[in-house]
């Protein structure tokens, strides 16, 4: 069929060509030399306590840290949207630090603000708490990764929310919280849980805020982009390779369940838009 | 003729959209495309513009087939429905756009776009708006930017897509008839599509109706609104009262009148006949003096104006209402009030076989 | 009502500032504190000492060769993605935003299995006496493979929103594909597009798994702007760790300026 623009096999042929060249090649490259190990090797590699504890740690910190920002997130988008008051603007910007700061940059920062002598850190050493060096510090840097994913995800839904829905549930007697269960959740609930899988999904792959709290101590505080690093300054690049195929897949399984929550989301809201 | 469409179809994928369309437009002509939305209309317009594609069939200006033409080289006005004015260039800068984007060598130099684009504003009546930007002018005044920028490359066809359909009553009424004058003054060859049968019928010289990728009928807006020819026509135009009728040897028999219809050859006795009458002409009596008037109960009465609208019902196996609108000089001299039996006929009946396809 | 209630307000507002000091602003903070620690004069010395500045030219060289490229294809990918419908159009959509869920170390890795010493093409390269891994071209590779997204990213929404009307109109007005991109299409996208090439340029910048990986952190040869920031932290010179990271934190906090900024331009 003929286009009205003109342009278009030019530039979704670039747009391709760039695209597999500088991804998918180099992605199915990954893959293909992973297979070669065959499945004994690739298994050799795998299994392994240090994988499986870097696994647990990676997943666990995570999730923790996607559920702290699913938290916060929802409640930081809710004041964005609903509320009007002096340094919104600023509270609106620094959401996105975590985007445009160097992640090595947050990690040290991070590191010195927990540390045993840090700001904060400092506080907590008498209560017995320590942050650095231990699993909760991994948990405080993925948590300042992911604290953007969910706010803008969750801003915009609550925005075409109407206040009308709540004053009407409310003038029907409904108190606060059976307001926030049943009229908000339930329209927030795809977007929220897009943002967190988003925010779980990067961290499981960050590294560079990470390894500065974390002190890389294998079997306790190693996450595995961590441990794929050690594995190349060994040069065991089968080792790598296996642990980096493993991820490559979880990556592709958090990106299609955060599609499809965006698309329960699409309808959600279309269905909205219908009834009106 | 000017523009010439033959055989014109269109698909996306599995749907249709336009089937088999022949269309002729008069060099000079102004012409509506009517039709309900979903009706291939706009589709049909963009068509002649370049914007669109036909799978199939043939389109020609005076004579040139300019089928695999291109828009950019079609030299059409076209006016969008939500303007697509260049918001980040002021209104003379929207205007000149056309002159500005010519080759080298076949453009004007800056003096004379400056001077055309005076008169462009002069013509569409915005004289002093130049440095005004699209976002601070109102919806018709907008529309109007949009016009003398289609207009500055002298097309050979203006084409405008519901041009006031985002316009309140108030300006779409007023650009209405600036439409008209100006299509007098340029004498430009002229296509509009809009799903107002008044707008059409107001404007227009030649009107084309169009349903589901189908023309349904073509005339003047007298033509069109004195002989619609199908129930979908009487429908759309609106404002008719609905019979349902048998066909019989003398006519169509509804309830207990009787019609006589000229051409009985395209019926065939006992076919399930619909007739149409539109509610100013019909006229009301207190008594049964001939055959066609059909026996009603006044319902209700509503002044407006000086109009008077009736509605009354016809026991026709089931209820049938019917209104009927009168002068209110006819209406006082009639004395009716609600309750009445009163005698109800057509002066004039378009009947057809009822078919189910509508 | 949930969202009138005043004394529920300045709870909701404290809870969430205290939680953004606790994150974000004690981190910013302490950056720049962190640089200026041991005076002026340290902090000058740690960012124009010759390492310093071969990392920063490095660093700066990285983003001139990935932030038009990907501009580039950021206006590609939106000019065909959203100026035209077709089959798997929203699929590439998803496609572009891939290298947002992986790894940096992996996107480091793929190039280290491709052109590195044991890689795919590892021999004819040596054969050929070219070298990717341990080198600009890797570094700048492994970059753009983290990089790819953000132009694209924004400026497909904008484009999708601000449909193909305009474009028609400019073709029947006799302008052709350039003129329409050049005169119509660009100036109705540029602040979108400023906020992307800034985002771009601020991780490319800062990108540091990736790097690491491919970069081999060969100082004064290797070294970009984070991976000398990593080098002076490990090496307990703290001050100098944060009078670099102060540079790049900089232009974090403009990218989020001009972001606010863009966004009061058109919002979408």
């Amino acid at each position: 069929m003929r286009q009205t623009l003109p342009g278009f096999s030019l530039t979704l042929g670039f747009t391709i060509l760039y695209i597999s060249f500088l991804v998918f090649i180099p992605l199915i490259a990954l893959v293909w030399y992973s297979l070669d190990f065959g499945w004994a090797g690739f298994w050799n590699a795998v299994w392994d306590e240090r994988v499986f504890a870097a696994l647990r740690l990676s997943f666990s910190a995570s999730f923790f840290a996607a559920l702290i920002n699913g938290l916060f997130g929802l409640l930081i988008a809710w004041v964005l949207v609903r509320y009007n008051f002096f340094g919104k603007r600023i509270m609106d910007g620094i959401i996105d630090l975590p985007f445009a700061l160097p992640t090595a940059v947050a990690g040290i920062a991070l590191t010195s603000l927990y540390a045993e002598n840090g700001w904060i850190g400092s506080l907590l050493a008498p209560l017995d708490i320590q942050i650095v060096f231990t699993p909760f510090g991994v948990t405080v840097a993925l948590t300042f990764i992911g604290l953007p994913f969910v706010v803008r995800m969750v801003e915009p839904v609550l925005r075409t929310l109407e206040k009308e829905t709540e004053e009407a549930a409310s003038l029907l007697g409904a108190s606060p919280l059976t307001i926030f269960r049943t009229v908000l959740l339930p329209v927030l609930l795809p977007a929220l849980l897009a943002g967190m899988t988003l925010a779980f999904a990067r961290a499981l792959g960050e590294y560079g805020s990470v390894v500065f709290i974390a002190g890389n101590i294998p079997m306790q505080t190693e996450i595995v982009p961590l441990l794929i690093m050690n594995k190349l300054e060994q040069f065991d690049y089968a080792g790598a390779t296996a642990i980096a195929t493993i991820m490559l897949a979880l990556s592709f399984l958090l990106l299609f369940t955060a599609n499809v929550l965006q698309w329960w989301l699409a309808k959600k809201l279309g269905q909205k838009g219908a009834e009106r | 003729m000017f523009i010439e469409m033959k055989g014109i179809a269109k698909d996306f994928g599995k749907t249709t959209v336009l089937s088999d369309i022949d269309l002729t437009v008069q060099s000079g002509e102004l012409l509506a495309l009517l039709g309900p939305s979903g009706s291939g209309k706009t589709t049909l317009l963009r068509m002649i513009a370049g914007l669109e594609w036909p799978t199939n069939g043939k389109i020609s200006f005076q004579g040139r087939d300019v089928t695999n033409i291109s828009a950019k080289d079609r030299k059409i006005g076209f006016v969008f429905q939500h303007y697509a004015l260049f918001n980040h260039m002021t209104v003379a800068k929207n205007i000149a756009y056309g002159l500005r984007v010519k080759k080298k060598q076949e453009r004007m130099n800056k003096k004379d776009i400056a001077k055309k684009v005076q008169e462009l504003l002069a013509l569409v009546k915005l004289e002093g708006y130049d440095d005004r930007y699209p976002s601070q002018l109102s919806g018709g005044q907008k529309q109007r930017v949009a016009l003398a920028r289609a207009l500055a490359i002298e097309p050979s066809v203006l084409l405008l897509d519901e041009p006031f359909g985002a316009l309140d009553a108030q300006v779409r009424k007023e650009l209405r008839h600036w439409l008209r004058t100006l299509h007098k003054q340029t004498g430009v060859t002229t296509v509009f599509v809009t799903h107002d049968q008044e707008e059409a019928l107001d404007v227009a010289d030649q009107v084309v109706v169009m349903k589901d990728g189908q023309i349904i009928q073509t005339g003047s807006p007298v033509d069109i609104y004195e002989s619609p020819n199908s129930p979908f026509m009487y429908k759309f135009l609106g404002g008719a009262n609905e019979f349902k009728g048998t066909a019989t040897a003398a006519g169509v028999n509804i309830g207990h009148a009787t019609w006589p219809i000229d051409n009985n050859s395209i019926t065939a006795v006992g076919d399930n006949m619909i007739g149409f009458a539109r509610s100013h002409e019909m006229e009301l009596s207190k008594e049964k003096v001939t055959n066609d008037q059909l026996e009603v109960c006044i319902s209700s009465i509503h002044p407006v104006g000086p109009l008077i609208f009736i509605e009354a019902i016809h026991q026709n196996g089931e209820q049938e209402k019917i209104e009927v609108q009168l002068s209110k000089q006819i209406f006082d001299e009639m004395d009716i009030k609600v309750g009445d039996r009163m005698y109800a006929r057509p002066q004039r009946l378009g009947v057809f076989i009822e078919d189910f396809i509508i | 009502m949930i969202s009138t209630n005043k004394g529920q307000k300045k709870v909701l507002i404290g809870i969430s500032f205290l939680f953004l000091t606790l994150f974000l602003f004690l981190p910013l903070l302490l950056i720049f504190i962190g640089a200026f620690s041991q005076g002026f004069e340290v902090f000058w010395h740690a960012i124009t000492e010759p390492m310093a500045r071969h990392a920063i030219m490095l660093t700066l060289m990285v983003v001139v060769i990935t932030v038009p490229l990907h501009a580039l294809f950021g206006l590609a990918a939106a000019w065909s993605l959203t100026k035209f419908r077709f089959r798997g159009r929203q699929f590439m959509i998803t496609l572009i935003e891939i290298p947002f869920s992986i790894s940096p170390v992996i996107a480091g890795l793929v190039f280290i299995i491709l052109y590195g010493v044991h890689g795919f093409f590892g021999e004819w390269l040596q054969a050929n006496n070219m070298q990717i891994i341990f080198a600009l071209p890797g570094i700048v590779l492994a970059t753009m493979f983290v990089t790819l997204p953000f132009i694209a990213r924004e400026l497909i929404p904008l484009m999708e929103a601000q449909g193909s009307e305009a474009e028609e109109a400019s073709l029947t007005l006799g302008a052709g594909g350039g003129r329409t991109f050049l005169y119509v299409t660009l100036p109705a996208i540029k602040w979108g597009l400023l906020y992307g090439v800034i985002l771009c340029s601020a991780r490319a910048i800062g990108e540091f798994g990736a790097v690491s990986v491919v970069s081999g952190r060969i100082r004064g040869a290797t070294n970009t702007m984070p991976l000398h920031v990593e080098i002076l932290y490990n090496e307990y010179q703290f001050a100098a760790a944060f009078a670099v990271a102060s540079l790049m934190s900089i232009f974090a906090i403009v990218t989020i300026i001009v972001k606010q900024f863009v966004e009061r331009k058109h919002p979408i």
